[in-house]
């Protein structure tokens, strides 16, 4: 089956944010008509909704629609999609001209600042009240900004390492097993490296990974950031992630620079695909693409851990939001609603945002899931209860940090920079993003 | 007798490294194309590989045809061909390219020929308006067509062609018909040619190169800009070919590579047409105006 992916990957374009922050901040917030949804004479209410994905997502986002359109006859919803930074362009530029759509998918990177522009409605009082009762209410705090619940988590997503499984055979390296620690990374890496006679890595470098920064952080009881949105670790927990990737790298249990490079531009360019690495921090989300993307045998396991700790969390792949100048707010929660809660949802849209949301409904999809639905369900029930809270929202610049942690981590491993100063210049440039 | 031969020989030695070296330019010209012409072969070939073979197999041409991924590229988007964002695409760049030349000549004329107040700081300010980055535009606009009620539909992207925006083609047309000598334009006001008249019957057959410069970029411009189109249009049924193009790309997972390269290799072709018809006319015209100086 072909399941297009919900989280987004590695990169986040920084047009998308940068031009919302442009805009957003210039002109304020001129959204003072509605959302560019009419209504005819007989009482039918038009919605308009909007999401990024491909046309596969599109076929049973739009399955979807048409099962809550037979429920509520007096309902139309008219739909709009286009890939993920493009997406992000539009959609800033029609919260800024006052025309967005009432229901919104957004971007969990995004969410603070258009909550922060006044943009996103409550979704827990109000006219746009949403029955979310059905979820973990760790997962659903995701969408909260402050006290206000502008968002609810459409799909979830977490933390692997996928591994080849077929090449590991073949090389008579055993498959680490859950619970492995960042010691076993080493050594495994290594084994791999010597039995293949450096042909093939161990693991795609993670130094470069924002996310692996991340779960490696709280497993040290630290997070990336603070709950003020500043950051939450010192330049001497950075130099120490990097300084274990550096040694990892040049011991051949990792990548070598030049193929970690080609990490972020999908699962179908990766080194897992190439067959230079035999194991790749991802989103389980994500492990349809590299199924689709390898011929080998796949397997997800969970992330190293410290004491037990893997630092792992139900990570909102993507939200849905009612935009605050909407003109039917109540039927664009009730479609929300449907959205996150119905069983019948569910069955539609499939796998392709991750997780469904509501418990009840995620188990009876796992019930009915196979292939590589089935190994993602499995990988998601077997770790549901070492996960760590969800953190709240990340700040604004969100985005930036990944992309400047590819281009330090990226400088320290051609050799050009050293930890330290990588480390020093990640911290002074995060620092500014932040306080932008 | 002797001598004779000398000469001969070396006028087929002469003859030899003459084609030898004709040979050897060819080669390299030859060898300098392939280098540029490869990324459209491997677009091509690439078009008509099935899904397995386009990242396994280096080659750029296909082990097995198929024409699957034309078939499933056409029909990618759930109740809408691509033949439908192919007719959007045209109307609006056709429609592009007929406004452009209506009002960017027009302005040019009033620029280039007509005296009236403020001349200069208008030329200046449009000229300035060059300057302007997009971003910094599609906001306001954004707000301006909202209000309009514009928003979903084509006259976003058409109506502000046919009111001379586009201040790069103003200027071409300027420059181009600042060249005509202004004798042309007195001989026919003397044969009793009003302004209309002279824009019409004198100035406009004479900027015909520049004419046809504006409209072939005009076109391949309309034809290939992403992101207004993007921004104005959101039903499906009114999406454009890049729109249909981006959505082949999924940067969160799978780009399904053949059905893409399929389609744009069906995108490239009206650009390639309209280009073949146009640059025939265009050196047309460039030798045809002998007029000038």
């Amino acid at each position: 089956m072909k399941t297009t992916v919900a989280t987004v990957r590695r990169t986040r374009p920084l047009h998308a944010a940068a031009v919302a922050t442009a805009v957003l901040a210039s002109l304020g917030l001129s959204a003072c008509s509605g959302g560019g949804s009419g209504d005819s004479a007989d009482g039918t209410v038009h919605l308009s909704f909007s999401w990024w994905g491909d046309a596969t997502r599109a076929k049973s986002t739009e399955a979807a629609i048409k099962v809550f359109e037979k429920a509520h006859p007096k309902i139309k919803v008219s739909t709009t999609y286009a890939q993920f930074g493009p997406y992000n362009q539009k959609l800033a530029t029609q919260m800024a001209g006052g025309g967005a759509p009432d229901l919104i998918q957004i971007d969990w990177g995004n969410q603070s600042q258009y909550a922060q522009s006044n943009t996103l409605m409550d979704l827990s009082s109000g006219p746009a009240k949403v029955d979310f009762s059905g979820l973990d209410p760790k997962f659903a705090g995701s969408g909260k900004s402050g006290d206000k619940q502008v968002a609810l988590p459409f799909g979830q997503a977490t933390q692997s390492v996928v591994v080849d499984v077929t090449k590991l055979k073949s090389l008579g390296v055993p498959v680490p097993k859950p619970g492995w620690t960042w010691n076993d990374v080493a050594s495994f890496g290594k084994a791999v490296h010597d039995k293949s006679h450096g042909k093939v890595s161990g693991i795609t470098d993670p130094g470069i990974t924002w996310a692996a920064f991340q779960s490696w952080l709280d497993q040290r009881g630290t997070s990336l950031y603070t709950k003020d949105g500043e950051l939450g670790f010192t330049q001497a927990d950075l130099e120490g992630f990097w300084n274990f990737c550096d040694a990892l790298r040049k011991s051949g249990a990792a990548t070598p620079a030049n193929q970690t490079t080609t990490f972020s531009n999908g699962p179908a360019e990766d080194p897992l695909a190439k067959g230079t690495t035999v194991a790749e921090w991802d989103y389980d989300s994500i492990y349809a693409s590299h199924a689709a993307a390898n011929k080998d045998q796949l397997a997800l396991l969970p992330l190293p851990s410290v004491n037990g700790k893997t630092g792992m969390y139900a990570k909102p792949s993507m939200l849905l939001s009612v935009y605050a100048g909407s003109k039917h707010p109540k039927e664009a929660a009730e479609l929300l609603g449907f959205l996150i809660n119905d069983p019948k949802a569910a069955k539609a849209l499939g796998t392709s945002r991750g997780m469904f949301p509501n418990l009840k409904a995620r188990a009876s999809q796992a019930a009915d899931a196979t292939g590589g639905d089935k190994v993602v369900s499995d990988f998601e029930k077997a770790n549901q209860a070492g996960l760590s809270p969800t953190p709240t929202a990340p700040p604004k610049g969100d985005g930036q940090l990944i992309t400047l942690m590819q281009r330090e981590y990226g400088s320290i491993s051609f050799g050009q920079e050293s930890v330290k100063a990588g480390a020093k210049d990640f911290m002074t440039q995060a620092k500014q993003a932040l306080a932008k | 007798m002797s001598h004779t031969a000398k000469r001969t020989s070396r006028r087929t030695s002469r003859r030899t490294t003459e084609r030898t070296g004709s040979l050897l330019w060819h080669v390299v010209v030859i060898v300098v194309v392939l280098i540029v012409i490869y990324p459209v072969i491997w677009m091509l070939g690439t078009s008509f590989k099935p899904a397995t073979e386009i990242v396994t197999s280096n080659s750029p041409w296909p082990l097995h045809w198929t024409l699957h991924d034309f078939t499933s590229g056409w029909s990618a988007n759930p109740g809408v061909t691509f033949g439908r964002f192919f007719v959007n695409s045209l109307v609006i760049s056709v429609l592009a390219v007929v406004g452009t030349l209506f009002s960017c000549s027009l302005a040019a004329y009033a620029f280039s020929r007509l005296t009236f107040r403020g001349r200069s700081v208008m030329f200046a300010g449009m000229v300035a308006t060059i300057l302007l980055p997009y971003h910094v535009l599609i906001v306001p606009q954004y707000a301006i067509f909202k209000t309009f009620g514009w928003i979903n539909t084509d006259l976003p992207l058409v109506a502000p062609k046919f009111l001379a925006t586009e201040a790069f083609f103003i200027f071409l047309m300027v420059q181009f018909m600042r060249g005509v000598p202004r004798e042309i334009d007195e001989a026919a006001r003397i044969d009793g040619c009003g302004p209309y008249r002279t824009f019409l019957w004198v100035l406009l057959p004479l900027t015909r190169p520049a004419l046809i410069t504006s409209s072939i970029f005009s076109f391949i411009w309309t034809w290939n800009d992403f992101f207004t189109q993007l921004v104005y249009l959101n039903d499906k049924s009114k999406f454009t070919v890049p729109i249909g193009l981006s959505l082949f790309v999924d940067q969160t997972g799978m780009t399904s590579y053949g059905p893409m390269m399929a389609m744009s290799v069906l995108a490239l072709l009206p650009v390639f047409l309209f280009f073949l018809a146009f640059q025939r006319l265009l050196v047309d015209g460039a030798t045809s105006s002998g007029l000038k100086g």
